[in-house]
């Protein structure tokens, strides 16, 4: 009988670590900030387009994170219409190719004045390029974590631990200025770990993620709120 | 022992011996560029080696030979581009070439990819160095213009072997950028087209586009799995300094 409820409770403790380890993830600090150079606001039926830099510039964001921001900024009663980029990058072809794409918004003058081109951004709706420059590198790491298993069982101890740093900028054209309107960015730093006695339990920091939520929801609101930020 | 089992054996023996195969079959259709045509009609000449292009290699290491086809793809390509970019673009071998300022012969000369493991990174890299011959109507060979594409998909993006045709595709869309920009701007390529005289200065202004530095520029032998490549990183943009 004894025997039987401390297997119990070892279950029961061993499924709150469990429990609680998902539910805490790992620790995270996350810096949001905006800069806006020029008034922004979006009219109805005006759409954003979001790229992600070149790679011919060393640029290697995430296409994941790209997919995340674009699906995160038309959320909620506020969200933005965003066009789709690889229509846009073929509707303009091949004027925002990776070897091609404008560089900074001095580069916009002149590339509206390419045939076609005012005339093809006017009729897709496009009022801001957002452009999304950064990535998540692992910065750090330790600990060692081993596993055995036996005729009576196996189980793992130690900890593993690694740091990631999420850092992304989202700079803002305004086509119809044909100007920068300013740049949001978002700096999320995370320590994920795995301590483990019998069983692991991962404490998972997504700092990608919680980067993705911060810079679209920065951005959302730096594009429809007239308002200085 | 039911025949069932031994001929599920030779096929399983056989499939290990012979390694995991990769295919990539390049289908795609490539956008109408954005542009003004030049004033000039062209005629293209599409040799087999182009059009029926497959590049084949084993790579011992990683466990898998991997295969490209990309002749239609090939043909696609130039096609979308000389359709758009000039006033007019005939098969050099009709009679409608009779009116051609000059006979423009697209070639591959190399294909390259590497693998995330080669390039340290999330990256699947593809190159492909072509070259257009630029003939004048009477056959003179006036310009010899090398053009080397690359892309790159980040190997999370797709399953399969749709991230290394992605950026084949993505190196295809390149190398067309690159013709497409040096005839937009003043460069010896355009010129030739043109069937215009170069002026003195004519040296210089290729610099700047990769690959085109020299018409004559050896490139690397055709295909061969990229495992030092470089990054693309600091590549100079948009051609001509």
């Amino acid at each position: 009988m004894n025997l039987e409820y401390a297997a119990g409770g070892r279950w029961l403790s061993t499924g709150a670590v469990i429990l609680s380890g998902v539910l805490l993830g790992g620790c995270m600090t996350t810096r949001v900030e905006g800069s806006k150079d020029a008034a922004t606001g979006i009219a109805d039926g005006e759409f954003i387009v979001i790229i992600e830099s070149s790679y011919h510039s060393g640029n290697q964001t995430e296409d994941g994170f790209v997919d995340c921001v674009t699906k995160e900024v038309q959320k909620g009663s506020a969200g933005l219409s965003v066009y789709p980029d690889e229509v846009f990058q073929d509707d303009l072809f091949p004027w925002f190719e990776p070897r091609t794409m404008p560089q900074g918004p001095n580069a916009l003058p002149t590339l509206m004045e390419k045939p076609g081109v005012a005339a093809r951004i006017r009729e897709s709706g496009v009022r801001y390029i957002v452009w999304i420059n950064g990535n998540t590198e692992r910065t750090n790491g330790g600990g060692s974590l081993s596993c055995a298993v036996g005729p009576g069982g196996g189980g793992c101890y130690g900890l593993a631990w690694w740091e990631n740093d999420s850092s992304y900028e989202a700079s803002v054209w305004d086509i119809e200025d044909g100007k920068s309107a300013g740049a949001v960015s978002a700096a999320v730093r995370g320590t994920s770990m795995i301590p483990a006695v019998v069983v692991p339990v991962p404490l998972i920091a997504r700092t990608q993620n919680a980067a993705c939520k911060g810079l679209a929801k920065e951005l959302r609101s730096f594009i429809v709120s007239e308002e200085p930020i | 022992m039911p025949p069932r089992v031994p001929r599920l054996l030779i096929c399983l023996l056989s499939l290990a011996s012979a390694g995991c195969s990769q295919s990539v079959q390049v289908q795609t259709t490539f956008p109408e560029p954005l542009v003004d045509p030049l004033p000039v009609t062209v005629g293209v000449r599409y040799t087999d080696e182009l059009t029926q292009y497959t590049y084949s290699e084993d790579l011992p290491a990683d466990g898998r030979d991997w295969t490209f086809s990309l002749g239609p793809a090939n043909k696609l390509l130039f096609e979308s581009v000389f359709s758009e970019v000039f006033t007019a673009a005939v098969p050099a071998d009709t009679p409608a070439a009779n009116e051609a300022q000059a006979i423009l012969q697209p070639n591959i000369k190399a294909f390259e990819f590497s693998l995330p493991r080669h390039s340290r990174s999330d990256q699947y890299g593809v190159w492909i160095s072509y070259t257009v011959n630029v003939y004048a109507p009477d056959g003179e060979l006036r310009t010899s213009w090398p053009v080397k594409g690359y892309g790159e998909v980040d190997s999370r993006r797709f399953k399969g072997n749709t991230t290394m045709q992605q950026a084949t595709v993505l190196a295809m869309r390149d190398a067309a950028t690159i013709i497409i920009d040096a005839l937009d701007r003043d460069t010896a390529f355009r010129r030739a087209v043109l069937g215009e005289t170069a002026p003195a200065e004519a040296a210089a202004d290729s610099a700047g586009i990769p690959g085109d530095e020299d018409p004559g520029e050896p490139v690397p032998e055709v295909g061969r799995a990229n495992e030092d490549m470089p990054e693309p990183a600091g590549e100079e943009l948009n051609g001509e300094s």
